[in-house]
This record gives C-alpha cells, sequence and structure tokens, in this order.
C-alpha cells in the first residue's frame, strides 16, 4: 500500500510495519505488543506450540499485562519484554521468512525519522483503516502511541549490530531506569538485569 | 417544521441463542465437560456454537457429545485467551448470551470490561475463587440447578419501542410466525410500543411502518441484560394502499350518510323516528343504526367510499400536514416536535374538498 513517500505493509498478526520511500527495509510502527503475540499464540501454527497457558500465566506473572485501552501510567506493560531470542525466533518464523529483529542502524533511522512520521501520522491512519487491521492497532494509532523512540517514552529494544544482539533506545521513564543515562540512539550491552524489560520490533528486508 | 413521509420495513431476528466458550485444558477438562453437557440437556434449541479459549474456530453444538475430545485435543493447553471469540462474536454481531466454562480466568480479560459482551457472560467457575469483581460468576463446584441455568441464561425482552424524533405513525403491520398472538403496535404514554412481547423471541419478525416523523423512525429492543439494540429499516415501497381498503357507501345507509354530512339526525328503520346527531344505536330496539360500519373509529367520506380508520393508527392529510387518529383526535406538528391536538371529530367534520368524517360510536 504506496502513499508517495511511504509504503505501510500489514503482518500476519495484523500490524503495520512502514517502508520510507529511501529506505530498504521494512520496520514495525510499534514494538512488539503482549495483544499482538497473543494473535501468534492463538493462530494454531506449529511455531506457536511452546507458548502454552502454563507458559503464558508464569509469563504474564513476571511482566504484567494492561488492557489494550489502559496503559495509563505504565504503558510499557502494553508491550511484550523479557521474552529471550529463541521465544523472539518463533514469532518472527511465523510471520515469515524475511521476518527478522533491526538491525542497529535501521533502528537509528526510524528514531532520526520520527518526526517525519508524526507528521505523516493522517496518511498512515488512512493507510492502516485501508487494510483492516484489528481495532486495538486503530485505537493506539488514534492514541499515537508509537513510534515510541522519543526520550523517555519507549522500551530499551532489541537491535542487532553484525549478527550480534545489543539494546538500544530509552525507556519509559520506569523507577528502574535513570533517565539521565539513556539516549534513543544509544547502543548497549546486553545485560541480565536489563533483559526483563527488552521489547523489539519487527523488520524486513526488501528485494 | 416539516415532517416526513416514511414507510419502512424491519426485520426483527432476535435470537436468545447462546455461545459456549471452553477453557482448552485437559486437567479439570471431567468438569468443564460435564458441565457443558449439563448446559446442553437444560438449554437445547438455544445452543448456538462452541468455542475453545484462545481460538475462534466455531464448533456446532449438535456433534458435541461426539467430538468434543477431539475438538479438545486440537486446542489443549493453549493460552486461555477470549480476544478471538469476543472479537469474532462482535464481528458477527452476536446478541445472546455467553456462558464461558473454566477453572481460571481468560488472560485477557481486561480487555473486554464495561463491554455488552462482558456483561452477556457468564462465567461458570471452577476455581473456588472469583474471577473478577467485574464479571456475572456461577460457582460450578457448587452444583448448578437446571431451575439457576434457565434464569441465568435465557434473555428477557422488556421492550420493543419505535423511535423517533416527531414520530406519528400512520399503519403498522407486523407479520410474524405465530398467527395465534401477534403482536401489535400501541401507544403507551408518549412512546409507541410493540406488545406483547415473548419473554424469549427466537422466530423472525417483519414489521411495515408508514409514519410521519422529523427522523427516519428505528426499533429499539431493550433485553433484561446487556445494551439496547437498535434496528434500522430499509425504505419499503408504499405498503398501505388506501384506493385498496375504500369501500363504497352500502345503498341503504346513503341517506344516513348524507344526513350525517349535514350533522342532521339520522333516520331509523327499528323505531321509524329520527335519532340526534352522536345516538349510534337506537334506544328503543337496541339496534346499530350504521349496521355494517365498523364501530369505535373515525370514519373518512370520500365521494361515495368510505374508510375506516380501525387499521390506523392515523391518517394523513398531506396538504395540511395534518393527521387524524383513529380515536378522534385531529393533530398537527409543533415548532418541538409533537403532535398537538387541534380539535376533535364531530359528525360531518369536513377536513378538506374532498374528505369529510364522524366518529362512529357504538351507542
Amino acid at each position: 500500500m504506496t502513499s508517495g513517500d511511504f509504503t505501510i505493509t500489514i503482518d500476519k498478526t495484523g500490524f503495520p510495519l512502514i517502508q520510507l520511500k529511501e529506505w530498504d527495509f521494512r520496520i514495525g510502527l510499534m514494538p512488539v505488543s503482549k495483544y499482538q503475540f497473543e494473535r501468534f499464540m492463538c493462530s494454531g501454527d506449529k511455531s506457536a506450540s511452546t507458548f502454552t497457558d502454563e507458559w503464558y500465566r508464569a509469563y504474564l506473572q513476571q511482566n504484567p499485562r494492561a488492557p489494550y485501552d489502559g496503559g495509563g501510567d505504565a504503558p510499557w506493560k502494553l508491550f511484550l519484554t523479557g521474552v529471550s531470542k529463541k521465544e523472539i525466533g518463533h514469532f518472527l518464523s511465523y510471520l515469515g521468512k524475511n521476518h527478522r529483529l533491526p538491525t542497529v542502524q535501521e533502528r537509528g533511522l526510524l528514531v532520526d525519522s520520527a518526526d517525519r512520521i508524526a507528521a505523516i501520522h493522517s496518511s498512515i491512519m488512512i493507510e492502516i483503516g485501508k487494510r483492516g487491521c484489528s481495532d486495538k492497532v486503530d485505537y493506539w494509532f488514534k492514541k499515537r502511541l508509537y513510534p515510541l523512540i522519543k526520550q523517555h517514552g519507549g522500551l530499551p529494544e532489541y537491535v542487532t549490530a553484525n549478527d550480534e544482539l545489543c539494546c538500544t533506545g530509552s525507556p519509559w521513564n520506569h523507577k528502574d531506569f535513570y533517565e539521565n543515562c539513556w539516549e534513543p540512539q544509544a547502543v548497549r550491552p546486553l545485560s541480565t538485569s536489563l533483559q526483563k524489560y527488552m521489547g523489539f520490533r519487527v523488520a524486513t528486508s526488501i528485494g | 417544521m416539516q415532517a416526513v413521509h416514511h414507510c419502512l420495513r424491519f426485520e426483527v431476528k432476535l435470537s436468545d441463542s447462546l455461545v459456549v466458550v471452553l477453557e482448552p485444558r485437559t486437567e479439570g477438562w471431567k468438569k468443564i465437560n460435564g458441565c457443558t453437557s449439563k448446559l446442553f440437556d437444560d438449554l437445547q434449541g438455544m445452543l448456538d456454537s462452541v468455542y475453545f479459549g484462545g481460538s475462534s474456530k466455531q464448533y456446532p453444538t449438535l456433534d458435541y457429545l461426539e467430538s468434543a475430545p477431539a475438538w479438545l485435543d486440537r486446542h489443549k493447553n493453549r493460552p486461555f485467551l477470549i480476544n478471538p471469540i469476543f472479537e469474532h462474536l462482535e464481528k458477527s454481531g452476536h446478541q445472546g448470551m455467553i456462558a464461558v466454562v473454566c477453572t481460571q480466568p481468560p488472560l485477557d480479560l481486561e480487555d473486554w470490561l464495561d463491554t455488552s459482551l462482558l456483561e452477556r457472560t457468564v462465567f461458570i467457575r471452577f476455581c473456588g475463587e472469583h474471577l473478577s469483581t467485574c464479571t456475572n460468576e456461577i460457582d460450578g463446584a457448587m452444583g448448578i440447578s437446571s431451575v439457576d441455568i434457565q434464569k441465568t441464561f435465557r434473555q428477557q425482552i422488556l421492550s420493543i419501542t419505535v423511535e423517533a424524533k416527531g414520530l406519528m405513525p400512520l399503519r403498522c403491520e407486523i407479520i410474524g410466525d405465530d398467527k395465534q398472538k401477534m403482536p401489535r403496535l400501541v401507544t403507551c404514554g408518549s412512546e409507541y410500543r410493540i406488545t406483547p412481547v415473548k419473554s424469549s423471541m427466537t422466530k423472525h419478525m417483519t414489521i411495515h411502518l408508514e409514519a410521519y416523523s422529523l427522523e427516519t423512525p428505528r426499533l429499539k429492543i431493550s433485553m433484561d441484560k446487556g445494551d439496547d439494540i437498535y434496528i434500522e429499516g430499509v425504505t419499503d415501497k408504499w405498503f398501505f394502499d388506501v384506493s385498496q381498503e375504500k369501500r363504497p357507501i352500502p345503498a341503504k345507509l346513503v341517506n344516513k350518510f348524507a344526513a350525517l354530512k349535514e350533522g342532521k339526525s339520522l333516520p331509523c328503520e327499528a323505531c321509524q323516528e329520527d335519532h340526534e346527531p352522536g345516538v349510534w344505536s337506537c334506544p328503543e330496539k337496541r339496534t346499530t343504526i350504521l349496521q355494517d360500519i365498523p364501530p369505535k373509529t373515525v370514519i373518512l367520506c370520500m365521494g361515495n367510499d368510505y374508510l375506516h380508520l380501525s387499521n390506523w393508527f392515523a391518517f394523513p392529510l398531506v396538504r395540511e400536514q395534518k393527521v387524524i387518529t383513529s380515536d378522534g383526535t385531529i393533530r398537527s406538528l409543533s415548532n418541538d416536535g409533537k403532535w398537538l391536538q387541534t380539535g376533535t371529530i364531530k359528525n360531518g367534520t369536513r377536513f378538506n374538498d374532498d374528505i369529510w368524517g364522524f366518529y362512529h360510536n357504538d351507542r
């Protein structure tokens, strides 16, 4: 679905990825949410079979869920955080063989384009509306709950650098983080203490 | 303010069908299955379909006893999520009740708080503790009586009303399956209600409505559980044809109609006397003076024909933007959208060059 400067595609879970005209990749407009991951778990796909009721209940004990319309003062609860690389791999393989984590450079381009994307919000909404995304996606976009990359307004996210996993992003002003220590573009090594807070978004290469 | 003439058809397909959602869990399945079988026994004919938590796949209730183990096998141990099911029910416009049989709460229950669907959902739980403070629940472990099941899952229709600003029904005909007890439109205070409504309604009703109103009329159905349901009508071709309903004034009554038109006394064959205007039954012989003319309604005369308003709410005087109601009043629309009475029909009331009329009482 092309609209001049950008293209919106919808993944198998009904969530949008954006490609700006000059990019050779697509990237999720927001990090993967718990709701989005639930759609995968409910897909009946073989790759989802390890995600049982028991697994998800235990997961939610550590990373509580928020109702889709009420992240309130803890919006990070809407998003899938703290899952392992292997678990992310199952999700990405369900979406399709080109789906992967973004690279540091790709996420950097997204951060650089944040204002430009905000300026075309209405056009993005129209494109998303045409594609018949879930009502919940519509709701989040109306609330402008994306792309979640500004200072203290997002998640620390997994990215890859030379095929190695690392962390970038700027977390919400969460009590567990020193807000002055996080810059949206800074890349950090992963640590065990960070894993619980780590989210991710989906990317695909073009061509 | 000018009222618009509407001819509408409403198709009412109310159903008190029940959807059953089962937790796809092997532990506790015996209890879940036992409870579901009891629901099936007690609510035969009302069950619509079965879902398993975490999937929008619908299964037919007829195959339940035979196929449930295989269905469970297909879904077992999936996360117990209701989003796929409720989203499907919402999209398909399910208006009935939902029973969720479970041993623990669905993981995404919070996404549906304060929704009509959750209001129409009853959780039969086998976990002892309450699932949530915001849900209707029955403790399955305590055993549920057939009476409780009926009381819980049968939806009661409280009322069906026709709504529109400045509404004045002209005619309404209701066609349904139950020929014995066909509902009809009646005035109830300032409302127009369809009555009687059956306590539970599974059948189909077609309502033809001809009305004046300032906005397009719609049906409002109030139930004891869940939000009100609104049904929009579709524009119908002119349904009630006056030319088909008019009848010639019987030859034996022509002189009496002529007397009525002039406001004169009525000649009576029974006692050979004339009776004062307003006397419709011979006081001496107790016979009806205008035999074969329907009583207790307005009679409108158009040339050599007459029309009785027994089946009408009101007859429109289009040019005058007025109506003649079947109980004998003349009404016109006020600026605040109300049909105010501007006159009462007397013998020989002339409405325009073509129409005059009288209220035919039965005594």
